[in-house]
């Protein structure tokens, strides 16, 4: 599918691109993602997946960082042209329970986050959100996370803003002391999931983890992106990208 | 004669399709999971995954490696087995309003033949394609496809164990293709697909080895196309049986290609992770070449470019 870009904001290493998608709008739901198809020189040969980070009625909006070829021909596309994307992909968060939600994000694993938030405000859930990043730069998407009635607590590891440390260090303070039925839910490089899964476990909370993977379809019919979950591989972008943190065997993904 | 709608029907040693383009196997899957992406009723049909007797969790991640005009994969053939697969990915398929083949693989005779006696007779099942690019743990893990000897005694074998049509998938990474065909042909192969992945490699400079845990992988995509259609070339010229011309196939255009070279039908690979709509759009593409060209059906094209 052709989908127009209508709104383009580039920022340092990252770009907003809003995208003008009807069917995925309506269908999609926060931890899904889509494949976009990158042309341009040099552009790469698979599809590149990119969590959907908001939608409106008819639009979705993807936050995207640059780090090779595919994502920087596409953070550098501008309001007007065409992109080609097939989605929602995957399965997303389950928004299972009724209760608060403690979410957190690392670098561009907020994008999820925003859109959930989003969602599970409009269902009147109490919303905390944590992002980490390595400096101010890097936390992503604040003010519009706060926009959603969310609190939003920050950490950055050079002391820039927020707490100095690591994003799982504000978790481990924040999380004593909760009423049962708050969930976690995480989203961000693996080490980061990896510790918020160990912590989890350790104050025996639900928690849901949005991970990632190398994909060559996307679509659930090449095998290539499985991960070991409960003993058996599954696929990251078909049984995902959303997973049950107790589930995943973190040696093997 | 009606000229403005060609013909694009064709019947591959007992398998009839509406047209001549299907989805290869291991690149859809068991078909439903392209619901919503593949419309199945403007294709001739679609390959499952190899299926071996049991199921298989295949190799070590990473499995895929991007490469420029192309992918190396090493999956391992994973699949659910034989039996779940007629228990419950076949009864799915069947409801796909194109024509479905099983693809069989194995690591022994044995294996083979006890999957493609399981798998005859099935409902809904049009006709079977033998992966030979597997390893033979009886031959220090020869590939089946590689001596011709050996891929003879095997398809003959199977050859008398079932009535479905027999489709044989040859492996390119061999010095005689033309032999390994001439053995298909003669031990009762119903027709031939023309190939399979070429073996490849690529290598991870940061961490100094190679990207896939298997070290090796196929290659496919547009980068293998002049390879295969060479191969389909001289496939063409030694057999009487139809050919399947497979390997780097995206648009019409190259479906053409292949299609004078001698192949009866194609099957699209990678191209679906790219574009799910590729195998729709070679036949909406193909269709109007053929009117374009006067020729009132694909029958007039297969083989129209040989010298
Ligand atoms: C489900 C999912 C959701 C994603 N959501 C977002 C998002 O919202 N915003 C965003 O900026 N990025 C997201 N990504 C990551 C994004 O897909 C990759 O950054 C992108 O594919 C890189 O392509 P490239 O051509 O720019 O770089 P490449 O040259 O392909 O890669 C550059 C570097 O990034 C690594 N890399 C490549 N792909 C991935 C990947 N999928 N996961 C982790 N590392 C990778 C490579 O190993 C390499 O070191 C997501 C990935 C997945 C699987
Ligand atoms: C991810 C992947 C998995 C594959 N799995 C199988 C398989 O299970 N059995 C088989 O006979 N061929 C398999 N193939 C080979 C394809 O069917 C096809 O022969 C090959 O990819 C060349 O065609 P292409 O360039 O159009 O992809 C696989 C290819 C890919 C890319
Ligand atoms: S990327 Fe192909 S199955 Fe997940």
């Amino acid at each position: 599918m052709q989908a127009g870009i209508i709104k383009a904001r580039r920022f340092g290493p990252y770009a907003r691109l809003v995208l003008k998608a009807p069917q995925i709008a309506q269908r999609a739901r926060p931890g899904q993602f889509v494949e976009i198809l990158i042309s341009g020189k040099a552009a790469p040969f698979w599809r590149r997946p990119f969590s959907i980070c908001r939608v409106e009625k008819t639009t979705l909006e993807l936050l995207i960082k640059v780090v090779g070829p595919g994502s920087n021909l596409l953070a550098n596309m501008r309001s007007g042209e065409f992109v080609d994307i097939i989605g929602p992909l995957g399965r997303g968060f389950t928004l299972r329970g009724r209760g608060g939600m403690l979410l957190v994000g690392g670098g561009f694993g907020a994008a999820p986050l925003l859109f959930l938030a989003e969602r599970l405000r409009a269902c009147g859930r109490q919303v905390e959100v944590l992002i980490g990043g390595h400096s101010r730069e890097d936390l992503l998407l604040r003010s519009s996370i706060k926009l959603t009635g969310a609190s939003v607590a920050c950490a950055t590891e050079d002391g820039s803003y927020g707490k100095q440390g690591k994003v799982t260090d504000l978790l481990i303070e924040r999380l004593p002391g909760r009423k049962p039925g708050w969930t976690l839910a995480a989203s961000g490089p693996r080490p980061m999931l990896a510790a918020v899964a160990g912590i989890a476990a350790r104050h025996e909370i639900h928690a849901e983890v949005c991970l990632e993977k190398v994909m060559a379809c996307g679509m659930g019919i090449c095998q290539g992106c499985v991960i070991k979950v409960g003993g058996a591989y599954q696929r990251v972008c078909k049984e995902g990208p959303v997973f049950s943190a107790q589930a995943v065997d973190w040696n093997n993904v | 004669m009606n000229r403005t709608r060609p013909a694009l029907n064709v019947n591959l040693g007992g398998v009839k399709l509406r047209n001549p383009v299907l989805l290869a196997s291991g690149t859809c899957g068991y078909g439903t999971e392209l619901l919503g992406q593949v419309r199945f009723q403007s294709i001739g049909g679609l390959v499952s995954k190899s299926i071996t007797l049991q199921p298989k969790p295949g190799n070590p991640m990473p499995r895929v490696a991007e490469c420029s005009s192309g992918m190396l994969n090493a999956i391992g053939l994973e699949n659910v087995g034989v039996r779940t697969f007629c228990g419950e990915k076949l009864p799915e398929m069947r409801k796909l309003p194109c024509a479905i083949l099983a693809n069989v693989a194995g690591s022994t005779p044995e294996e083979y033949i006890e999957v493609v006696e399981y798998l005859d007779g099935r409902r809904g099942l049009a006709g079977l394609e033998l992966n030979l690019s597997c390893p033979n743990v009886r031959r220090g893990g020869m590939e089946f496809g590689r001596e011709p000897g050996l891929l003879g005694s095997l398809v003959a074998a199977i050859r008398r164990r079932t009535r479905l049509p027999l489709w044989v998938k040859l492996t390119p990474n061999v010095t005689d293709i033309i032999a390994l065909a001439r053995a298909a042909e003669d031990a009762g192969a119903d027709a031939l697909t023309v190939m399979n992945t070429l073996l490849g490699m690529r290598m991870d400079i940061q961490q100094r080895c190679p990207i896939l845990a298997n070290l090796t992988g196929g290659l496919s995509g547009p980068a293998i196309k002049p390879v295969a259609l060479r191969m389909v070339y001289q496939v063409a010229g030694a057999v009487s049986i139809p050919v399947i011309g497979v390997g780097g196939i995206e648009t019409a255009e190259d479906a053409i290609e292949f299609i004078l070279a001698g192949a009866s039908a194609v099957q699209i690979g990678t191209a679906t992770f790219r574009n799910p709509g590729s195998a729709e759009q070679a036949v909406q593409g193909l269709a109007a070449y053929l009117r374009q060209s006067g020729m009132t059906g694909v029958n007039e094209l297969i083989g129209a470019g040989r010298k």
